[in-house]
């Protein structure tokens, strides 16, 4: 057990039961195949055995968006649990096709923003090809996609970029592939905000910020976020 | 850069950071998670006295002149009551009551508890309001559901008509819902805001109001999240019965309406709230703390303003805590804690009259809430202590956790 592993053990005891990352969980609060952070996390921990099978796969269901930790009062380490129990599902049964779609989703961004997104949009929201998908791949055909957008952010930057100013005040902008792909909007006007506000802004080479591969557990905690960035 | 930092987003911290937001200062509260307001009943302690609570705490102020509030001083007692009843009020979430007269709320186990200040989604199940109930032949009934965990309307009855408030039990259909498995407080406080659950328990109660001819009827407090108001009002008018809000366990809806309350108050006001950041050192010296770092991923962040305000709670909140060689540590700031020697800490009475004495620990103050030492030298003098952590006060004994938060966070918010 490394030093990283024995935290999160010794903060099951912190655990009161008091319920509050349940009332903030946005899962739990859709749909009641995930039974909430509480019960996934420091509860089905205690029945989690290293030369045992995973007990209950309702812990797939975390998006491990983290707004458990940030409101529990006495500082579980639940969405660090939740995250190392869904490695353990995938390590005894290996990792759904689903998850590789949706964990790679900088490869689907890339392929259908673009001129093309008319067409992509249309592939996406096709009730036959999702119906599909649902069946081969387990998508949820319900499962709302974001719209491709025509042009990426960084295409619309590129050609938007002025001369540098003289202003020594610069931000490096991480856009992640939302903005990029889907919402270039979002990125145009913080663009906006930043260069009304005198800063000159720089975009960095940047990929994956890792959070699609760990929500689908393509990687672990410690290796996601720092060697993709 | 903020003018002033606020560690703890329970009522004191969130009433001081308000007070401060109002005189235009750019403030910050920094929390390690949601606060005791989630575990609490939503209702809003002043002192537990059978005569006029305010009169207590001026007898209190005089007899012992270190008590909380007796710092914060009775004019800073009833603004900050005042205050918040203003904030609950334009917030469409009025708190009814008196602080001349204690109201009599039954608890999660048919008991009756004091309070100062409660939601007005609880005020028609005073005590003195069911005994004008008791003579009549249409008594009280008290409801809920078999799916809500740890309410159980039976106990509630039996134990009310035991104290002579005659009292009926009766468990609800679930209306049809897309849920079927999991049935929290909070998640019955979302179903009650849509108007077909409302009405399928609406027209329950009314036939049991039919049947049963019940004037009044207690209910789990899950009576709606952020419109608890209109959701009471609609289910009165659908059943013809006055209702009331009975505290459940936690997660405690009412503690939560308070918390979203006052936090969007705060921010309304130019606030910001950062949870998930909870306090682990301080720097500082020649009496000015400088620095305060945070739990952040994978580093420490660090915050910097010209004034901080402690309000991180007690051994409850986290504020303070013990170590087995029984020494007492302020969690945040690592100051001193004012207690008894680790011998003294408890009376052999475990029921003793006067409670123990490691109750009333917490970190000492000068009249402006300063944190000091043994010898009673200011240690920062940018810095004032609120609410649960402070010391020479036994909260939960006095019955008057809320309102000490409350009149010391407005009091410190005010300076």
């Amino acid at each position: 057990m490394d030093h990283i592993e024995l935290s999160l053990v010794q903060s099951l005891d912190h655990c009161i039961k008091c319920n509050i990352c349940t009332s903030a969980c946005p899962v739990a609060a859709v749909t009641d195949k995930f039974p909430g952070p509480k019960y996934v996390g420091p509860q089905a921990q205690r029945f989690r055995m290293d030369s045992q099978p995973t007990p209950d796969d309702s812990v797939d269901y975390c998006s491990g968006c983290r707004v458990c930790n940030q409101v529990c009062p006495t500082g579980v380490r639940i969405a660090e649990l939740n995250a190392r129990a869904r490695a353990q599902i995938v390590k005894e049964r290996g990792v759904p096709v689903r998850n590789r779609l949706l964990g790679y989703s900088w490869l689907a961004g890339a392929a259908g923003s673009g001129p093309q997104a008319p067409l992509a949009n249309f592939a996406m929201q096709n009730p036959l090809l999702r119906q599909i998908g649902e069946r081969v791949f387990g998508v949820a055909r319900k499962g709302p996609f974001p719209s491709f957008s025509r042009y990426t952010f960084r295409s619309w930057f590129k050609k938007h970029h002025k001369a540098r100013t003289n202003t020594r005040r610069q931000v490096v902008y991480f856009h992640g592939c939302s903005t990029n792909y889907y919402e270039p909007r979002i990125g145009k006007v913080t663009v906006a905000v930043l260069e009304r506000n005198g800063f000159d802004v720089i975009l960095a080479k940047q990929g994956c910020c890792g959070l699609p591969l760990l929500s689908m557990v393509l990687s672990t905690m410690q290796n996601a976020t720092t060697t993709i960035t | 850069m903020y003018d002033t930092i606020v560690i703890g987003a329970g009522l004191s911290g969130l009433m001081a950071g308000i007070m401060r937001a109002e005189r235009g200062e750019r403030v910050l509260v920094l929390a390690k998670g949601h606060g005791t307001t989630h575990w609490a009943s939503g209702c809003v302690d002043l002192y537990d006295s059978a005569a006029s609570p305010l009169a207590a705490i001026e007898q209190l102020a005089t007899e012992q002149p270190d008590h909380p509030y007796a710092i914060a001083g009775r004019a800073a007692v009833e603004a900050a009551f005042a205050k918040l009843r203003a904030l609950c009020a334009d917030a469409g979430y009025p708190l009814a009551g008196s602080l001349e007269r204690n109201l009599l709320l039954p608890s999660a186990v048919g008991a009756l508890r004091p309070t100062c200040f409660a939601p007005a989604t609880m005020v028609a199940g005073d005590g003195r309001q069911l005994a004008a109930n008791s003579g009549q032949s249409a008594p009280l009934l008290i409801a809920g559901f078999r799916d809500l965990r740890d309410f159980f309307p039976q106990l509630i009855a039996e134990n009310l008509s035991a104290q002579g408030y005659t009292a009926a039990a009766a468990y609800l259909d679930l209306p049809p819902t897309s849920r079927s498995k999991e049935f929290t407080t909070t998640i019955f406080a979302r179903l009650f805001e849509e108007d077909a659950f409302r009405e399928h328990v609406g027209q329950q109660l009314r036939r049991l109001v039919k049947d049963g001819r019940f004037t009044r009827i207690g209910l789990p407090a899950i009576l709606g999240q952020r419109h608890a108001t209109q959701v009471l009002a609609d289910l009165q008018a659908r059943c013809g019965a006055l209702i009331f809000e009975i505290p459940t366990l936690p997660t405690s809806v009412p503690g939560s309406r308070i918390y979203q309350v006052l936090a969007d108050a705060f921010e309304t006001r130019g606030g910001r709230v950062q949870l998930g950041s909870k306090v682990e050192r301080a720097e500082g010296g020649h009496g000015q703390l400088q620095f305060i770092y945070s739990e952040a991923a994978a580093r420490e962040q660090r915050h910097r303003a010209d004034r901080y305000i402690l309000a991180t709670g007690g051994v409850v909140g986290g504020g303070l805590r013990g170590d087995y060689g029984g020494t007492l540590h302020e969690t945040a700031l690592g100051l001193p804690v004012h207690t008894p020697a680790h011998s003294a800490w408890f009376d052999p009475r475990f029921l003793n009259d006067s409670g123990h004495p490691v109750f009333r620990s917490g970190v000492a103050v000068d009249r402006t809430f300063r944190p000091v030492d043994e010898q009673g030298a200011v240690i920062y003098n940018n810095v004032a202590v609120v609410g649960s952590a402070l010391a020479n006060a036994d909260a939960i004994r006095e019955g008057c956790l809320e309102g000490l938060a409350v009149a010391t966070g407005y009091a410190a918010g005010i300076l």
